[in-house]
C-alpha cells in the first residue's frame, strides 16, 4: 500500500475538517461535534503554539492522523516555565492497521519533533493498548495513577456493571461493527440529563456557603487555584484565560460547587462524559481546590448528597490526606486490583528526545519521578 | 515447560509477521530483533503480552518493563519468562 506522511502546522485550521471525519468513521459520532472538539482542543487552547498534525495519506484518502498540542508549566515560586507538547488523537482508520503505518508514524514524528529541539513528548490519556506500544517505543512511565470510587448501587448500574464485565476488552471494536455511533448517542441523552437533575432537582438543599452552577467562574478559580499551588510540584499553568476556555469541551458536562466565605474559598468541579459507553453514569471529581482541607471535605460531602446514581470518581493523587480519608469514610474505594496485562495501570506518559535524554529535569526536579508532579484529572484533553 | 513455550512463542511471531504481510527474513533466527526492526507490529504486543503472561503464570505489570530491551528477540523473551519476578 502506498501512503505518505504529511506534517501540517501553521495551516492548522485548514485541516479540522479532515481529523474531525477521521475521528467520525472511528467513533461512528456526528462530524459536528467532534469538529467543534478539534476547534476546542488544538485552535482555542491558551498558551499554546500553534498545534501540529501529521497525517498518513494513502491515495486521496486520509487514512491515520497523530496531533500534538502544547501546554505550560510552572512551580510554585519560580517564575521560569517549561512548555511540553502533548500527545493527542492517534488514529487509524481499521481497514490500515497492522500494516506497520503505527510505527511508521511514531518514527516519523519522534524523528521530527527531535529535529524542532523538543526535549519531550508527554501523553496524558493513554489508552491501555496505547500505553504498551509506547512503552514499547521508548515512553517512560511516570507513575501510577490510582482512582477512588463510590458506586451508587441501582439495578441499572448493577445492569451495567454486568454488561461490561460481559463485553470484554474488545467490546469497542464491536460495538463499531454494531452501531457504536447509535449506543453512544443514547449515552449523550443519558449523561446529560443526569447532570441536569443533579443540578435541577427540586429538593437539593444546599449548605449556606455552598452554590451550584452550571458555570465556571474563571476569574475567581485562577486567583484560588493560583495562591493554592503545592510546593515542589510541577502544576499546569491555569489562569483565568485557561479557566475561561477549559470548561467549553463539547464532549463534557460540568457541574460547578462553590464555596463562598467573603470570596470564593473552594471550589469542586464535576465533569460527565457527554458521549461514552464506558463511563455512562460516571461523574469525576474533575478539580477540588480550596483554601483548606475543611472546605474540600464540605464540598465532597455535598456533593455525595446530591448524586444518587451511576458513581462517582476521582484520583487519588490529586487529593490530600483528609479528603482522601473522607471519601473512603462516605464509601469509596481505592482501585487496589491487582494490575496485569488485561487491567494496566493508567499513567502519564513521557517520551524523553534528543542525545541528553537522561537529563529530564525543570528547576532540579526530575520529570520521570511522580513526586515532582501536581496530579490532576483536568489534564486529561477528553475529560 | 521452556521447550513447549519456544514453540509456542516462535509459531505465534511467525504468524503475527505473516498476518501482516510481511515475509520471515531468510536469516530469521532466536536473536532477530523483532520490536526495535518493526518485524514485530505494534498493535501485535498486547497478544504477546498475553503469552508471556499465562507462560509465567503472575500478572504483569507494563509499566515496570523496557520492551525494546527485555522483549526484543526470541531469545530474550524467553530468558524473560524464566527469569521474572513480579
Amino acid at each position: 500500500m502506498k501512503h505518505e506522511i504529511l506534517k501540517y502546522s501553521d495551516d492548522f485550521e485548514n485541516h479540522i475538517d479532515q481529523i474531525a471525519r477521521l475521528k467520525t468513521i472511528n467513533w461512528g459520532l456526528d462530524f459536528e461535534v467532534f469538529r467543534s472538539y478539534v476547534k476546542w482542543n488544538y485552535i482555542d487552547r491558551p498558551h499554546s503554539k500553534p498545534p501540529i498534525i501529521y497525517f498518513v495519506r494513502a491515495g486521496d484518502e486520509i487514512v491515520a492522523m497523530r496531533g500534538a498540542y502544547e501546554t505550560t508549566w510552572q512551580l510554585k515560586g519560580v517564575s521560569a516555565r517549561f512548555n511540553a507538547l502533548c500527545s493527542a488523537d492517534l488514529l487509524i482508520l481499521e481497514g490500515y492497521r497492522n500494516k506497520g503505518i503505527y510505527r511508521e508514524l511514531a518514527d516519523f514524528v519522534m524523528e521530527d519533533l527531535e529535529r524542532m529541539g523538543v526535549q519531550h513528548f508527554f501523553s496524558f490519556n493513554a489508552t491501555p493498548l496505547n500505553t504498551m506500544i509506547s512503552l514499547s517505543m521508548g515512553w517512560k512511565s511516570i507513575g501510577e495513577i490510582k482512582t477512588v470510587t463510590k458506586q451508587f448501587q441501582t439495578g441499572g448500574s448493577k445492569a451495567m456493571e454486568l454488561a461490561k464485565k460481559l463485553a470484554g476488552p474488545y467490546a469497542r471494536k464491536l460495538l463499531r461493527k454494531t452501531g457504536i455511533g447509535m449506543i453512544l448517542n443514547r449515552s449523550k441523552r443519558d449523561n446529560s440529563q443526569r447532570i441536569d437533575m443533579i443540578y435541577h432537582n427540586p429538593g437539593t438543599k444546599l449548605p449556606p456557603r455552598i452554590l451550584l452552577d452550571q458555570k465556571p467562574k474563571p476569574a475567581e478559580m485562577a486567583l484560588l487555584a493560583n495562591s493554592n499551588l503545592p510546593e515542589n510540584k510541577i502544576t499546569l499553568v491555569r489562569d483565568e484565560m485557561y479557566f475561561r476556555w477549559r470548561y467549553n469541551n463539547p464532549l463534557s458536562k460540568y457541574l460547578f460547587l462553590y464555596w463562598y466565605d467573603d470570596g470564593l474559598k473552594g471550589y469542586l468541579v464535576l465533569q460527565s462524559h457527554i458521549y461514552s459507553m464506558e463511563s455512562g453514569g460516571t461523574h469525576n471529581i474533575f478539580e477540588l481546590e480550596a483554601a483548606d482541607s475543611s472546605i474540600k471535605i464540605e464540598l465532597i460531602d455535598t456533593l455525595i448528597s446530591l448524586v444518587n446514581s451511576g458513581s462517582i470518581s476521582t484520583w487519588a493523587n490529586m487529593l490530600d490526606r483528609d479528603s482522601y480519608d473522607f471519601l473512603v469514610s462516605r464509601g469509596c474505594n481505592e482501585d487496589n486490583s491487582i494490575k496485569s496485562v488485561k487491567n494496566p495501570p493508567r499513567t502519564i506518559l513521557i517520551l524523553p528526545l534528543g542525545k541528553d535524554n537522561n537529563k529530564l529535569e525543570f528547576q532540579g526536579l526530575n520529570l520521570l519521578d511522580a513526586k515532582s508532579w501536581d496530579y490532576k484529572m483536568i489534564y486529561l484533553h477528553d475529560h | 515447560m521452556p521447550g513447549h513455550f519456544r514453540t509456542k512463542l516462535a509459531d505465534f511471531i511467525d504468524a503475527k509477521i505473516k498476518d501482516s504481510g510481511k515475509s520471515i527474513p531468510g536469516e530469521f533466527n532466536d536473536n532477530t530483533p523483532l520490536i526495535t526492526s518493526g518485524l514485530l507490529e505494534s498493535l501485535h504486543l498486547l497478544e504477546l503480552a498475553l503469552l508471556v503472561e499465562e507462560e509465567v503464570r503472575v500478572p504483569l505489570d507494563l509499566t515496570t518493563l523496557d520492551f525494546a530491551k527485555e522483549w526484543d528477540t526470541i531469545d530474550r523473551i524467553l530468558n524473560f519468562a524464566k527469569n521474572y519476578k513480579p
